[in-house]
């Protein structure tokens, strides 16, 4: 699947590429950056966490637009080295469409690239972002001047609480989690490789969840496959008989039905119609004896005599 | 155990490399001892050395160098080393009367909640560059805790940004990304060593949070933990590399 979005086969107009700490998600970055390079008109590239050239080695430059959140996003800088690439400023209101429009280049539709939503979500709440995002794909030909058909995003999935990944997992169409993965899917290839879980939505409904094993070769292409289910020992049928623990008692565990009829005649000495036959008779001890009376509803049980107690 | 650890890293004692982030981060135990060994490293390399001294003062860095064979008295006259006492300055930020001078402190974050770590970035880009904002040749730019910063009251997102702004400065491209596909990539002037605490008896969310951003910066992560085994007499504890 996600070999599939990539390539634009399979259609999605928000991606958002989760990785963590111990998984880079740069690779699968580049590899967006140089297919949709390939694929569409124009590609807007905004990165903040890298410099522009991490991902574009190997693309078609001259149809990337750089947007340079990278080199100064607050401002500290004195003298800003390059005035001619557009600069995003992390102080400022966040305008992704505002910073499309700036660029001479006017082809359509475009693509967008965010290298990591990440240094955004830590200047600007959750649903300024949201908007942003929601803005940018909304944007259209006649009345904006500019259509975007498809939008990348990165996003560090351990930096943020789940609150905000669950605002962006539901606008976005395709979620992809990259995961660190055991074994390599090509034997002995160079390049990068892992995990990832792709939620896809399709614009019929259709949902798709998927776990596959993905590998990027060093020509970044990106292959990917359906990871297969992890190979279980075939599980024992024959369970062992279970043994009788009564089985070979030196005594009886057991009554006979003779045996339960003669029990039930007892009359236990502290019930009171043992009582009633000496009612004359003088207490032994002075100190006072304890009957019992069951009444109508009393579910006096000689099997288990502490029933009533919760323990 | 110091050229082990060069071999395994690839990194020549002679020819120390560009554009490293280095993260350090030790759990349950000390890893200072990496500071000091990147630091003598670098120096012997013929590199300009930037300490920023967050934990311990010059004197004590002194008195180790000497141990290893680095005099740092000596590099600091020839201005081989910088030294930014970030010690002194966050004493005086918290003893000093607010009148008296702290509009220079370059550590006035730690007490006005509004301020970033802009001043301490400007501080370390006058002592490493020169007047065009260049790198003056390879120079290290070291710092022995970022953690002390955490601790003091600085959030994990200034840090962050500070370090930002050093990473700009230094390795602005990074090749830890690129090598493993041994692609060649323009050199940068600088790199950096830093030491983030991460212990993992220590449930402290701002500190964690300033480790990941860190991870995420880093090219070279290397994790220092006492052995689960226990204290033993020989073997101190192990240290992962990333």
């Amino acid at each position: 699947m996600l070999q599939q979005v990539l390539e634009g086969t399979e259609a999605s107009s928000l991606v958002v590429i989760e990785d963590c700490v111990d998984h880079d998600g740069r690779p699968v970055f580049h590899c967006f950056c140089s297919q949709l390079a390939k694929r569409c008109e124009s590609v807007h590239l905004f990165h903040l966490e890298n410099p522009a050239g991490v991902f574009l080695e190997g693309a078609n430059i001259s149809k990337v637009q750089s947007h340079d959140g990278f080199s100064d996003p607050l401002q500290w800088e004195e003298q800003n080295r390059d005035p001619s690439s557009d600069r995003i400023d992390l102080a400022s209101a966040l305008d992704f469409l505002g910073h499309l429009k700036r660029t001479p280049v006017k082809t359509s539709p475009v693509a967008v690239v965010i290298d990591s939503l990440t240094p955004f979500l830590q200047n600007y709440p959750g649903y300024v972002i949201c908007r942003a995002l929601q803005r940018l794909l909304r944007a259209r030909l006649e009345s904006d001047g500019i259509e975007v058909s498809q939008v990348v995003a990165g996003f560090h999935g351990d930096l943020h609480d789940d609150s905000t990944a669950a605002a962006l997992r539901h606008m976005a169409t395709t979620w992809v989690q990259l995961q660190e993965g055991a074994e390599s899917p090509t034997q002995g290839g160079a390049g990068f490789h892992g995990n990832c879980e792709v939620l896809h939505r399709r614009k019929s409904g259709k949902v798709i969840r998927q776990a596959e094993v993905y590998h990027i070769s060093p020509q970044w292409s990106l292959t990917s496959r359906v990871q297969k289910a992890p190979v279980r020992p075939v599980a024992h049928v024959e369970q062992e008989a279970q043994v009788d623990p009564t089985a070979n008692l030196t005594f009886n565990l057991r009554l006979t039905d003779t045996e339960k009829e003669a029990r039930s005649r007892v009359v236990l000495p502290y019930m009171h119609h043992h009582r009633k036959k000496a009612p004359n008779k003088p207490a032994a001890n002075p100190g006072g004896q304890i009957f019992y009376q069951p009444d109508d509803v009393d579910d006096f049980d000689e099997e288990d005599p502490d029933d009533d107690l919760d323990f | 155990m110091f050229t082990e650890l060069n071999v395994i890293l690839g990194f020549d004692h002679l020819k120390p490399p560009k554009g490293q982030f280095v993260l350090i981060s030790d759990s349950l135990t000390d890893g200072s001892f990496l500071i000091h060994h990147f630091l003598s490293l670098y120096i012997k390399g013929g590199w300009k050395v930037c300490l920023l001294a967050l934990a311990q003062s010059f004197g004590h860095y002194n008195a180790v160098g000497q141990k290893l064979g680095v005099p740092l008295t000596q590099a600091r006259e020839k201005g081989q080393l910088r030294f930014i006492d970030g010690l002194k300055c966050s004493l005086q930020m918290y003893t000093c009367a607010p009148q008296e001078g702290q509009g220079e402190n370059p550590l006035r974050a730690l007490r006005d909640k509004k301020a970033t770590l802009r001043p301490l970035y400007d501080l370390v880009k006058t002592q490493i560059c020169s007047e065009e904002g260049v790198l003056e040749g390879p120079t290290l730019l070291l710092v022995d805790d970022l953690s002390v910063l955490v601790s003091l009251g600085v959030s994990a997102k200034d840090v962050s940004d500070f370090m930002h702004y050093c990473r700009v400065l230094m390795c602005p491209t990074q090749q830890g990304y690129c090598r493993v596909l041994m692609c060649p990539t323009q050199q940068s002037q600088g790199a950096i060593v830093s030491l983030v605490h991460k212990d993992a008896d220590v449930e402290d969310e701002e500190n964690s949070t300033l480790f990941r951003h860190m991870a995420y910066h880093g090219t070279v992560h290397l994790a220092v933990e006492g052995l689960s085994s226990g204290y033993s007499r020989d073997v101190h504890g192990q240290s992962n590399l990333y």
